[in-house]
């Protein structure tokens, strides 16, 4: 009973504390429900997470599953969107596909944040010839198209899945860390880190409690928006050949795969592009209202 | 500082970004294992010798530095090595010269696509913001630039040309067309510049399925920039005088307001043009468009290194050329904007 009670009037003195934040966010929360669009978008990357996550239970087929009598088979009532050129169920290979560009989409933006933020604060915080060198280093990554450098760098490493992410992620870093960068340097000069630091605060105290989490919100933004983008660019480098194998449920690959029975059998190119331009709508359509709640600036 | 020396500067400052770029192709050439082994195939053993020799020739066993130096003395002289069986061994950079017009001409009418109707969409979306067509614009917009490219073209060349048979499957003319007399390598353009008109109805027919896929991601773009360029442009004071003095509306938003935000929007078209370049790897490899990114997606198929690496670089001179130019245009376009 105590302890209830001792953690309830804990619950209150942080929500006092807090008071302020927690209707900030209260009112966020009211703003983006406002925009169908955003509420749209949010339920569909919520239904795809789920989809990935609970595969195994919604897919009719398992993984793998072929009859090669019904290659390039029409939609049927057994197999909804029809049969793919190896006769793989293509709504169960869409909805194991799924794993893959979750998968893919929160690695390589969890390695460009990570490294992002540690390069980004670095040059930010330190200034001078360090961040002369790391910012010239990000212009040469920026220097190339996306695309290109992802190719070079699969090709020089070997195709295959984990290249492809490996390679993504090389390629996207920079521009999180010039975010990073940008933002720590707005932050560096307001008045309440000058506050911070006249009651002597130190210098990690002010980065991490003070900097990082005013500096996030764009970072959040951005990653949203590119997961919908990476997910496109990883098919596309299967697509190429780079990436997932002949057969295999990734839904750049499985495009790539029906590109040869385009004109006899058109479903199984489109269903999987299908997919993507589903999911990657639905991370653009939430970063758009997230940035609209986060970004004051944009708030009517 | 006067214009001149702002572009001098610029141009100073493109040097390290170059000297960078060749160390990560110079580098990424050297992680694919022995090159020597690579060219003999699987023939390697009991051909000693003749590694050793293709190693001598190549500077292989110097030290990674000197072969460096080769490399950017190759380089100096446009020598990015030989194609591989594909192309029969010629050089890479004939190669690249036979194909680029035609990736080119893709990409100028892509951007011709991506202009003509983005900027007008988007002075509409900004002209009824929050209204029907704004949202329908927007999103259209977002699906625009949600779009895989490489599934679009599937898709329109499955209705288009096969369904509908409006557009030509793929490829460039039809084999009973004579490519006209070559003068850019762009059929569309020779064939005018020849004054044959029935070749340039056929050629950009073919062109038109192509070029719409590979702009539609930068029109996209172009929307929401024009949209959101206009939306601030309408805010500002000189709007709201021109209104005062009793202009239409036509005119305050077509004279007025658009000069202004087409800045922005213009700069944005040059930065995504470098990126059409690129794009044409998917396009090209759909329509069977003989131009540099089909060249690059063979060159994968057959890893053929030294193709894919002068496809890069040649993308990527492209991609800074353009940027840099954006860069010196903006500062021309908007006097306001200080250089440096």
């Amino acid at each position: 009973m105590e302890t209830i009670a001792k953690k309830q009037s804990f619950i209150n003195r942080w929500m006092e504390k807090n008071d302020s934040r927690i209707k900030e966010w209260r009112h966020s929360v009211r703003l983006f429900f406002k925009s169908p669009l955003a509420v749209i978008g949010l339920i569909i990357v919520i239904g795809f997470i789920l989809v990935a996550i609970f595969a195994p239970m919604l897919a009719p087929y398992p993984l793998n599953w072929r009859d090669f009598a019904l290659q390039n088979a029409a939609p049927s009532d057994a197999h909804l969107l029809g049969n793919e050129i190896y006769g793989g169920d293509i709504f169960s290979m869409i909805i194991w596909g799924s794993r893959t560009s979750l998968l893919i989409g929160f690695f390589v933006v969890f390695v460009c944040v990570t490294l992002g933020t540690l390069v980004g604060v670095i040059a930010a915080y330190y200034g001078g010839w360090v961040d002369e060198a790391l910012m010239r280093v990000t212009d040469i990554f920026l220097a190339f198209p996306y695309l290109v450098l992802c190719m070079v760098i699969v090709a020089a490493l070997g195709s295959g899945l984990m290249n492809v992410m490996i390679a993504m992620a090389i390629v996207s870093w920079p521009s999180y860390a010039r975010l990073i960068r940008g933002q720590v340097l707005s932050i560096k000069e307001r008045n309440y880190i000058e506050a911070a630091r006249s009651v002597g605060a130190s210098d990690w105290r002010i980065m991490t409690r003070h900097i990082l989490p005013n500096s996030f919100s764009p970072i959040i933004v951005q990653s949203t928006m590119d997961l919908g983008s990476i997910m496109i660019t990883a098919a596309a480098l299967s697509f190429i050949g780079m990436g997932a194998g002949p057969g295999e449920a990734e839904w750049g690959r499985m495009i790539t795969d029906g590109q040869s029975q385009l004109l006899n059998a058109p479903w199984i190119s489109t269903f999987p592009g299908l997919a993507i331009l589903i999911v990657c709508l639905g991370f653009n359509l939430f970063g758009d209202g997230l940035r609209d709640i986060l970004d004051p600036k944009m708030r009517r | 500082m006067k214009l001149r020396d702002y572009i001098i500067r610029r141009i100073l400052l493109l040097i390290p970004v170059l000297i960078g770029i060749s160390f990560i192709t110079f580098f990424l050439s050297h992680m694919i294992g022995d090159p020597a082994a690579a060219w003999l195939g699987e023939k390697t053993i009991g051909q000693e010798e003749a590694v050793k020799a293709i190693r001598a020739a190549h500077h292989l066993d110097d030290p990674l530095p000197i072969q460096y130096f080769y490399y950017l003395n190759d380089l100096a002289h446009f020598d990015l090595g030989r194609t591989g069986r594909n192309e029969g061994g010629r050089p890479v950079i004939e190669a690249l010269k036979d194909y680029f017009p035609a990736t080119l001409e893709l990409a100028i009418l892509g951007m011709g696509f991506a202009i003509i109707i983005g900027i007008p969409l988007g002075i509409l979306s900004a002209v009824f913001k929050d209204k029907v067509p704004d949202h329908i614009v927007r999103v259209l917009a977002l699906v625009g630039v949600s779009m895989p490219i490489f599934w679009l073209g599937l898709i329109l060349k499955y209705w288009f040309s096969f369904k509908f048979d409006i557009f030509p499957l793929d490829g460039r003319l039809p084999y009973t067309v004579l490519a006209p007399p070559k003068v850019t390598g762009m059929y569309t353009f020779d064939a005018l510049l020849a004054g044959q008109f029935d070749t340039f109805f056929v050629a950009l027919r073919h062109a038109i399925l192509p070029s719409f896929c590979l702009g539609l991601i930068t029109l996209a773009i172009l929307t929401r920039m024009m949209r959101s360029s206009m939306l601030e442009t309408l805010t500002q004071d000189f709007i709201r005088t021109a209104r005062a003095k009793g202009l239409s509306e036509r005119k305050v938003i077509l004279k007025h307001a658009l000069r202004n935000a087409l800045t922005p929007t213009t700069t944005v078209a040059g930065i995504a043009f470098g990126g059409l370049l690129s794009g044409a790897v998917m396009t090209e490899t759909i329509f069977a468009w003989p131009g540099i990114g089909r060249f690059s997606v063979k060159a994968i198929g057959s890893t053929d290194f030294a193709s894919i690496m002068g496809f890069a670089l040649l993308i990527v001179l492209f991609y800074v050329l353009s940027n840099l130019l954006v860069d010196i245009l903006y500062v021309y376009l908007d006097p306001r904007v200080k250089y440096g």
